[in-house]
């Protein structure tokens, strides 16, 4: 079809991309600036922020646990989410869209309130709230993202292939193993990567289900409290840049997806 | 091993765990907000909340007001936008360059995209210098930060992509075919996208509105670190009851409230989009029926 071009939802594209940006760029920006306030006027470039940032034992403690927590969550909510997308697009069984409807609950229920009442509960059953209580926490607001991500290549996929790799003598384990995964593969690697940010970033669960769990969401949420200093931007800034990198890692696979099938 | 023992294995490790850990979690809220002074069950909570004189319900209706702001705000921004990346960019290269811009962004993390307004809305920041520098103004504006506004413009930049990603998907499936046809047909690029795209693309408009409404109502970052002392919202308030009052009773009853004002808000919503949709005449429906044919 012939492109037109409009110039309102243009200009309105290109504001969301100022919109997007700009607070990034600023903090970026004000990672080199000397002075220790968040604010104007620049007065010089300095890396001497980084250099404070890795110096500091307690992000390095805090980088620590948050890895830990968001790997863990990620492996937990890679294996289960995907499970379920296997449910939701095969599984014919009864009440089977209620079933997949409750499954999908989590995404409209706000996490504060999923906050407040993982922590009633397992202090009730008696669970100390920990590392344990928080990774739990994470992997029920995790995984519905990694299903919505798994089953969009299932619904693409041709169930052909599987009878094929009957056919040819493989037992269901290793038709899974070696043909219906490795298709899958690009959509659960984005929701593992989905699953381990959303843990690594998640501040609610994490405060109210992790008594001592100094997570970085939680550490940089006291240092903003009194006057917020540089290194935090600096460690934003960093990562940021991270979190850049992993996406042109997966932005080939958004073009193909995006050309379609044609 | 048969079909039906798979199917119920793939699905019984979340099945389980939403059982335990979502839905026994919020039906242990919804008990405790109903044990008061006076035991269990009792209506006290209930009763202390809505009673005279008590702002409560005040600050529930500036919650839901503020979150249908955003939810209003983001469809300004995520709707032009997607339209324009799904049906006026032909390379798709660009579609998924200005849709990972806006994922990294996001991805960094609400804490860190809030704080960042800082710097941007605060005395020195990057608004007031700006406007300083260029002589549009002589003192800083000061209510740019710590205030309704800057707690509404963070909560929009934490909330929108959920949209944009969400309406994007629904226009990239309407075929282009349609539009072409509405062209050849006379209408002009806005009636196409009034009485076709936008038509077909509610649903994802709908999902999108969800997807933004409910972290919004129940975040307290954006006005804990821009809001200053404007008014309180109903998230503060139910935080403060578990970590500051240790009033979990009280805290369980806000949280139920919370939620079933949010439930009547979306539905309130739901039925004047359906009466506009009948106003406008049912272009979109009529559309619909017509493809299936």
């Amino acid at each position: 079809m012939r492109r037109e071009f409009h110039w309102f939802p243009a200009a309105v594209t290109g504001l969301m991309l100022v919109y997007s940006l700009l607070p990034i760029a600023t903090f970026t920006l004000f990672s080199f600036n000397p002075s220790p306030f968040y604010a104007f006027p620049l007065t010089g470039f300095t890396i001497g922020w980084y250099e404070k940032l890795m110096a500091d034992g307690r992000i390095g403690d805090s980088l620590l646990a948050s890895v830990g927590i968001a790997a863990a969550v990620m492996v937990l909510a890679t294996v289960i989410g995907t499970m379920f997308a296997f449910f939701v697009v095969r599984a014919a069984v009864p009440f089977k869209r209620l079933l997949a409807g409750l499954g999908f609950l989590p995404l409209v229920v706000p996490v504060l309130v999923l906050a407040a009442g993982l922590q009633v509960t397992f202090v009730e059953a008696g669970l100390p709230l920990g590392f344990g209580t928080v990774i739990l926490g994470h992997v029920i607001y995790a995984t519905p993202f990694v299903t919505l991500m798994v089953m969009a290549p299932l619904y693409r996929y041709n169930p052909v292939l599987d009878a094929a790799a009957r056919d040819l003598g493989a037992g269901p384990f290793t038709t899974l193993r070696l043909v219906t995964l490795p298709i899958l593969w690009p959509g659960i690697r984005s929701g593992a990567l989905l699953a381990f940010l959303l843990s690594f970033n998640e501040w609610a669960i994490a405060f109210f289900t992790g008594r001592g769990v100094n997570s970085l969401p939680m550490l940089i949420y006291s240092l903003q409290r009194n006057g917020l200093p540089p290194t935090v931007l600096a460690y934003a800034a960093l990562s940021t840049a991270v979190v850049a990198v992993a996406a042109l890692a997966v932005l080939p696979l958004l073009t193909r997806l995006l050309r379609g099938p044609k | 091993m048969n079909e039906t023992w798979r199917s119920w294995l793939s699905g019984a490790p979340w099945l389980l765990m939403i059982g335990c850990f979502f839905i026994l979690p919020l039906v242990g809220l919804v008990l405790m907000s109903f044990s008061g002074e006076g035991g269990f069950p009792s209506l006290e909570n209930y009763r202390v909340i809505f009673a005279e004189g008590s702002d409560r319900p005040v600050v529930l209706l500036r919650t839901i007001g503020t979150a249908l702001t955003v939810v209003l705000l983001s469809i300004a921004i995520a709707v032009p936008a997607a339209y324009y990346l799904a049906k006026c960019v032909a390379s798709a290269r660009l579609q998924a360059a200005v849709l990972a811009l806006v994922a990294v962004t996001f991805l960094v993390g609400p804490l860190i995209r809030t704080v960042a307004w800082r710097g941007i809305l605060g005395r020195s920041g990057l608004v007031n210098t700006v406007l300083q520098a260029v002589g549009a103004i002589d003192e800083p504006i000061m209510s740019l930060l710590y205030g309704r506004p800057a707690v509404i413009v963070a909560m929009t930049y934490n909330a929108f992509p959920f949209m944009l990603f969400t309406v994007f998907l629904a226009m990239k499936m309407i075929d282009d075919h349609y539009l072409a046809a509405g062209r050849d047909l006379g209408a002009g690029p806005a009636t196409v996208f009034w009485r076709i795209v936008l038509p077909l693309a509610s649903p994802g408009i709908w999902t999108g509105a969800i997807l933004v409404f409910v972290p919004t109502i129940s975040t307290v970052l954006e006005p804990e670190i821009l809001g200053g002392t404007s008014g309180r919202l109903a998230a503060t308030e139910i935080r403060d009851q578990f970590f500051h009052a240790l009033d979990w009773p009280m805290g369980s009853t806000l949280t139920v409230v919370l939620i079933v004002a949010g439930g009547i808000a979306i539905l309130a919503l739901a039925l004047a989009t359906a009466g506009l949709a009948r106003l406008s005449g049912r272009v979109g429906i009529a559309m619909r029926a017509g493809a299936a044919r």
